[in-house]
């Protein structure tokens, strides 16, 4: 069964079963994994940071747009499946930068990067794998059954993390 | 004598192709610059006849290379060939001292008229 | 950026479809020229309101294609511009351009998809001027060739349309012989409640 994750989306499985997320450029996926449960946790972010959004805004904002919002939010969400945090290790990929660009506030990849590294260390999640840089998308694949991340970008060997 | 010509464009394609083009139709091809700043460095260094200018460029743009150039060479005869082809974007280009302006895509033969123009 | 608008009326949708209307006769003209001449179809602009999480979904998500983008800035209302060919297409496209026969898109033609690309949403982009008397600002045209979801989602994020709805603009273009099918997609970003007002729609 593959569970489909979106931009800007998130979602969890357990047991078995694939959470996938395709077109990863800038934007960074996160697998959270929590293997006594074999519950599986996976969100497609776009920016590093919600901060600059008003109180008001941030009410109604999609949480799995921003790394820092979304990494507490899909903790909480495996939480209600009955995950404990401390149980949880976490694997990245994407922060790519597909288009030549100049200009260093061009380079959201990396930022977005950066922003997930520090916020899955807040919380204390271990960052165990990471498939992050370059400039080619990737699809990434969460299989819930084994924790295994499976990486595959056009014209490259599939990569397990 | 030939005419020399600095051929300046962030792509190596055009280069390519005017270069091409140019040096079919009898001009010397003094050089290439890729952005508005090596544009000036260049035009400084080989002392062309004549220059092709492509407006969008990294770094420098092509309307404020022109002034420079101008500024440092008020005999300076530049050709502004670029996609950038809004009235405004013409008349900024011809007020900072380009003497024509040529929208891509161009016809060749539009574009060697005008160099020739402009070398006599 | 784009109020949130979640939806569009239908005289909004036409004025939309105007707007991509007005540039893309030269668009397609533009593209033609370069490819000596080559008849050049183009299909009735759509305009759709999309969340942005349907982005990816919109596209051939994993679909390889080349795509040039660029923003244009004005005071008035801004648009991000984007040209994409599938990657059977755009090699097609480089090697007529070039007049070549390569069998793959290395460095030379993905200059010349760059310069195509640009020319080609640059021509849009100078008739939408010439009719609404805007003077746009163009950043640098950039190229990317990889899986169709990673080019748009990074599109987005780089261009700040990350609203959780986006205003999705584009027409198919196909030449008549070569086989080269590609797109033109027009986001507007910023000052839409200024263009309704100029074309006369509430």
């Amino acid at each position: 069964m593959e569970v489909k994750v979106k931009i800007a989306d998130m979602a969890v499985l357990k047991n078995s079963g694939l959470l996938v997320t395709v077109g990863l450029g800038s934007c960074v996926g996160i697998a959270l994994y929590e293997a006594k449960l074999k519950l599986g946790g996976l969100a497609h972010i776009l920016l590093s940071t919600s901060e600059h959004l008003s109180a008001e805004k941030r009410k109604d904002m999609n949480p799995a747009k921003f790394a820092d919002t979304a990494i507490p939010h899909l903790i909480d969400n495996m939480k209600q499946e009955g995950a404990r945090p401390q149980n949880i290790v976490a694997k990245i990929a994407g922060g790519s930068q597909l288009f030549e660009v100049s200009q260093e506030e061009m380079r959201v990849g990396n930022r977005n990067v950066e922003a997930v590294r520090q916020k899955l260390a807040d919380c204390s999640i271990p960052l165990v794998a990471e498939d992050v840089g370059g400039n080619y998308g990737r699809t990434m694949k969460l299989d819930v059954s084994t924790g295994e991340v499976y990486i595959s970008t056009v014209g490259r060997e599939l990569k397990v993390l | 004598m030939a005419k020399s010509i600095l051929v300046i464009d962030d792509t190596a394609f055009m280069r390519t192709t005017l270069r091409r083009m140019l040096e079919e139709n009898g001009f010397f091809v003094a050089g290439e610059a890729e952005n508005g700043e090596q544009a000036v460095e260049k035009y400084k260094e080989l002392k062309p006849d004549l220059v092709t200018m492509d407006i969008t460029m990294p770094v420098k743009n092509g309307i404020d290379a022109t002034k420079e150039i101008m500024e440092y060479d008020p005999e300076a005869r530049i050709v502004v060939v670029s996609a950038m082809g809004q009235k405004s974007v013409v008349i900024d280009a011809l007020n900072a001292g380009a003497k024509d302006f040529i929208v891509k895509p161009f016809r060749p033969d539009r574009v060697i008229e005008a160099l020739q123009k402009v070398a006599n | 950026m784009v109020p949130d608008k979640s939806e569009l009326t239908p005289e909004q949708q036409d004025m939309l479809r105007e707007l991509v209307n007005i540039g893309i006769g030269n668009a397609t003209t533009s593209l033609s020229r370069m490819l000596s001449n080559e008849k050049v179809t183009m299909e009735v602009p759509e305009v759709e309101v999309i969340p942005l999480q349907e982005v990816n979904e919109y596209v051939e998500q994993e679909k390889a294609i080349a795509a040039v983008f660029f923003e244009a800035y004005s005071d008035e209302f801004s648009l991000v511009l984007m040209f994409v060919v599938p990657v059977d297409s755009a090699l097609t496209l480089a090697n007529k351009v070039l007049q070549a026969e390569s069998s793959s898109l290395g460095e030379m033609e993905r200059s010349a998809l760059m310069e195509v690309g640009n020319i080609v949403t640059s021509s849009y982009l100078n008739a939408l001027s010439d009719m609404t008397g805007i003077t746009f600002q163009p950043s640098t045209p950039s190229l990317a060739v990889d899986m169709a979801a990673a080019i748009f989602g990074t599109v987005m994020v780089t261009t700040g349309l990350v609203d959780d709805h986006l205003i999705l603009c584009q027409t198919a273009l196909e030449t008549e012989k070569d086989n080269i099918s590609g797109n033109i997609f027009v986001f507007p970003y910023q000052g839409l409640g200024y263009m309704f007002e100029l074309m006369g729609v509430s």
